[in-house]
């Protein structure tokens, strides 16, 4: 699977290709990456938010996602 | 009873005159001051026969209860005027250093009236007001006006200047300040233009104003200020600006790109983004008085056709209304026609979004080359937008700029056919770059509810909506989900009367994301001795809500104008709120029912504001009724 972060989380995720353990969630993945407790963080599994309990699937694209509003 | 705050100027400038009251202490805590008083002041003092560009018209500048307190965030100023753009009520807010210079020199506000004979500025000089003769200034851009202004009254002056754009009274005309803040929306700067004035110059010895308990608001300023700074949001506003998030925005769907018709592009998200602009163009980062975020922007393009001399950048409305709406990735064009629009002052959210609704029309047909002076309107064509449209529309150029010179509605109504359904307006102003069908859905239904028009700033939705604050002392402990209507106009209640708190108060949004309903309240009371509770403090900002209501139902407006367009409620064409509906209808039925107001005349009922005191509005409104 391929995982990257979007806006503020670029500097905390950078865009990498990953091999999980069969079975590994979002929680998971969010996990492997020293990303500030502050942020409410959102997957975007190709292209459609998804619950950080679910599940990965092989070859997913993930987009990990700060919903800090402004501008 | 005695509040801690300023007289009022009153300004003339028909007869040249000028003359200064207190306004009372009850009044000020009734409707906080800011945007609230400002509402109050209009409803009482404006002729509502007069339309917005009229001499009789009024203009009003008004600083909150806490001007001039050394605290992050509250150094905006109110600006309020019936709008050339949407004949509503309507209050605009600037950041910078003007508040804090008006309050050094002993004023809480200055209400115009009446219009100069020549072109004219008002110097206010400490304890001195006059009005001046501004030929020299007249026709200049902000830049060279700002300059010229400093060279005269020395570096200490701070400005409110318009530029060509408020000369010629376009609609959406802003006024700058020091070339940097903006009081961008509604209008403004044309109701300047209208009066003949071209600047407001403030030159006061800094002092500390008066304050009820000067020692409690020290405490609340060291408390507040490193929480202030060490927030996560101020640390990404620091250290990428406003559009810090924009490229997570985009991926929510949250931006709208093409005049609302896509709702994801990768290179846009990934080239427009605030890191993006800070490993580029970004040269240091710019604040205003007392701010310990520093969010602004100053930037630097070395090269290219878009190159730009170091000085202020965009913001997030700029950066997707220049960029993704338009359909194009170029943040060097971004800088260039942000720095065009501040130079003409112009509302960089209005002039982008009638462009883009302009490129759509063209790209349909319903915009030929023949009405456009045969000048084409491509998406993306950035030289175009930035050297031929931007100056024709502030110069309201015959054809297409003043065409686009009348925004996106009343230039779709001009051309006619269905251009009307695919703007993005409320009540005639541009939606800002937030989209409902990816933002949250709450934002639909706040856009609808400002009393202003299309606007996330009118309320707290936009942060109550995506989880950036709770506010459990008054009820609000939702988390949200941001592509259903659960919850929303239940929230939107909250919301109103905390963004009419905030607006009132002229405290930032970024700034003040961190504090507390009692902190809010005691800042207040410290500062100001208002003397609050949190519900008395939450009942003045529905007071403002409802009032603000009022008076644009007496200007002309109900219910059916808290409307969107199509455009803005077709479901998303792709990203991920592709598809996805918005209930509009049924949260705005839902609001009117929680907030106790009418479904047709879209006030409250009589009951609702005599009990918020509004009693001349419930008499002219519901007369008879108690």
């Amino acid at each position: 699977m391929r995982v990257k972060g979007a806006g503020p989380l670029r500097a905390h995720v950078p865009e990498s290709e990953l091999v999980l353990p069969a079975g590994s969630t979002l929680d998971a993945l969010v996990a492997r990456f020293s990303i500030p407790s502050e942020h409410p963080v959102v997957a975007m599994v190709d292209g459609k938010r998804s619950s950080l309990k679910n599940q990965l699937r092989d070859g997913s694209h993930v987009v990990l996602v700060t919903l800090l509003p402004g501008g | 009873m005695h509040a801690f705050v300023e007289k009022i100027a009153h300004i003339d400038l028909g007869a040249g005159a000028v003359s200064s009251r207190e306004i009372p202490a009850q009044t000020w805590i009734s409707y906080i001051g800011g945007s609230g008083l400002a509402a109050r002041l209009f409803r009482d003092e404006a002729d509502f026969t007069a339309d917005a560009l009229d001499p009789r018209a009024l203009l009003i500048f008004l600083n909150g209860p806490l001007a001039g307190v050394r605290l992050s965030g509250a150094s905006r100023l109110c600006a309020a005027a019936r709008s050339p753009l949407t004949g509503a009520f309507a209050d605009s807010s600037c950041g910078g250093y003007f508040a804090p210079a008006l309050r050094h020199a002993g004023l809480g506000g200055l209400v115009f009236t009446g219009r100069a004979e020549t072109p004219s500025l008002l110097f206010i000089d400490n304890d001195s007001i006059q009005i001046q003769d501004a030929a020299f200034l007249w026709g200049k851009g902000i830049e060279e006006s700002t300059a010229l202004i400093r060279a005269k009254y020395g570096q200490r002056a701070r400005s409110l200047v318009i530029g060509p754009a408020g000369e010629n009274m376009v609609p959406f005309a802003g006024i700058m300040h020091e070339a940097h803040h903006a009081f961008g929306r509604c209008g403004m700067g044309a109701v300047m233009g209208s009066k003949n004035l071209k600047a407001i110059v403030a030159s006061a010895k800094p002092r500390d104003p008066e304050l009820a308990h000067p020692g409690r608001v020290r405490e609340l300023v060291k408390e507040l200020t490193p929480r202030i700074k060490d927030f996560v949001m101020s640390q990404v506003l620091h250290e990428y600006g406003s559009p810090g998030n924009l490229e997570g925005h985009m991926h929510s769907g949250d931006v709208p790109i093409r005049n609302w018709t896509s709702n994801f592009n990768e290179e846009m998200a990934e080239s427009l983004t605030g890191s993006t602009l800070t490993e580029t163009y970004l040269t240091r980062a710019g604040t205003c008085a007392y701010c310990a975020v520093a969010c602004k922007r100053i930037v630097k393009v070395d090269e290219g056709p878009f190159a730009v001399d170091e000085g202020p950048g965009p913001e997030y409305e700029t950066v997707a209304a220049f960029g993704s709406l338009l359909g194009s990735p170029d943040l060097a064009a971004v800088c260039k026609a942000n720095r065009v629009c501040n130079d003409l002052g112009m509302d960089t959210i209005t002039a982008g979004a009638t462009i883009a609704w302009a490129m759509e029309a063209f790209e349909r047909g319903d915009l030929t080359l023949e009405q456009t002076g045969g000048v084409s309107l491509e998406w993306a064509n950035m030289r175009t937008v930035i050297d031929t449209l931007l100056p024709a529309m502030a110069r309201r150029e015959e054809g297409i700029g003043a065409l686009l010179a009348m925004g996106s509605a009343a230039a779709a109504r001009a051309i006619g056919g269905g251009a009307i359904d695919y703007t993005a307006q409320c009540k005639g102003l541009e939606a800002p770059m937030h989209d409902p069908r990816g933002g949250g859905h709450g934002h639909a239904l706040a856009y609808a509810m400002s009393p202003r028009g299309a606007c996330h700033v009118s309320s707290a939705m936009h942060y109550m909506e995506t989880g950036a604050c709770n506010y459990p002392e008054i009820g609000f402990e939702f988390n949200l989900e941001a592509l259903t209507d659960e919850g929303k106009p239940e929230t939107m209640m909250l919301a109103a009367a905390m963004g009419c708190i905030e607006n009132s108060a002229c405290l930032c949004q970024y700034a003040d994301r961190t504090f507390t309903i009692p902190e809010i309240v005691e800042l207040f009371n410290a500062a100001a001795g208002y003397g609050y509770d949190a519900a008395a403090m939450v009942e003045a900002g529905y007071r403002v809500f409802h009032l603000k209501r009022c008076i644009n139902y007496l200007l002309g407006f109900t219910a059916g104008d808290d409307a969107l367009t199509p455009r803005m409620l077709e479901p998303a064409r792709d990203g991920d709120p592709a598809g996805i509906e918005i209930r509009f209808d049924d949260m705005k039925a839902r609001f009117y029912e929680l907030m106790d107001m009418d479904p047709e005349k879209g006030v409250a009922r009589a009951a609702r504001l005599r009990a918020l005191g509004l009693q001349d509005e419930a008499d002219a409104i519901w007369p008879g009724i108690s």
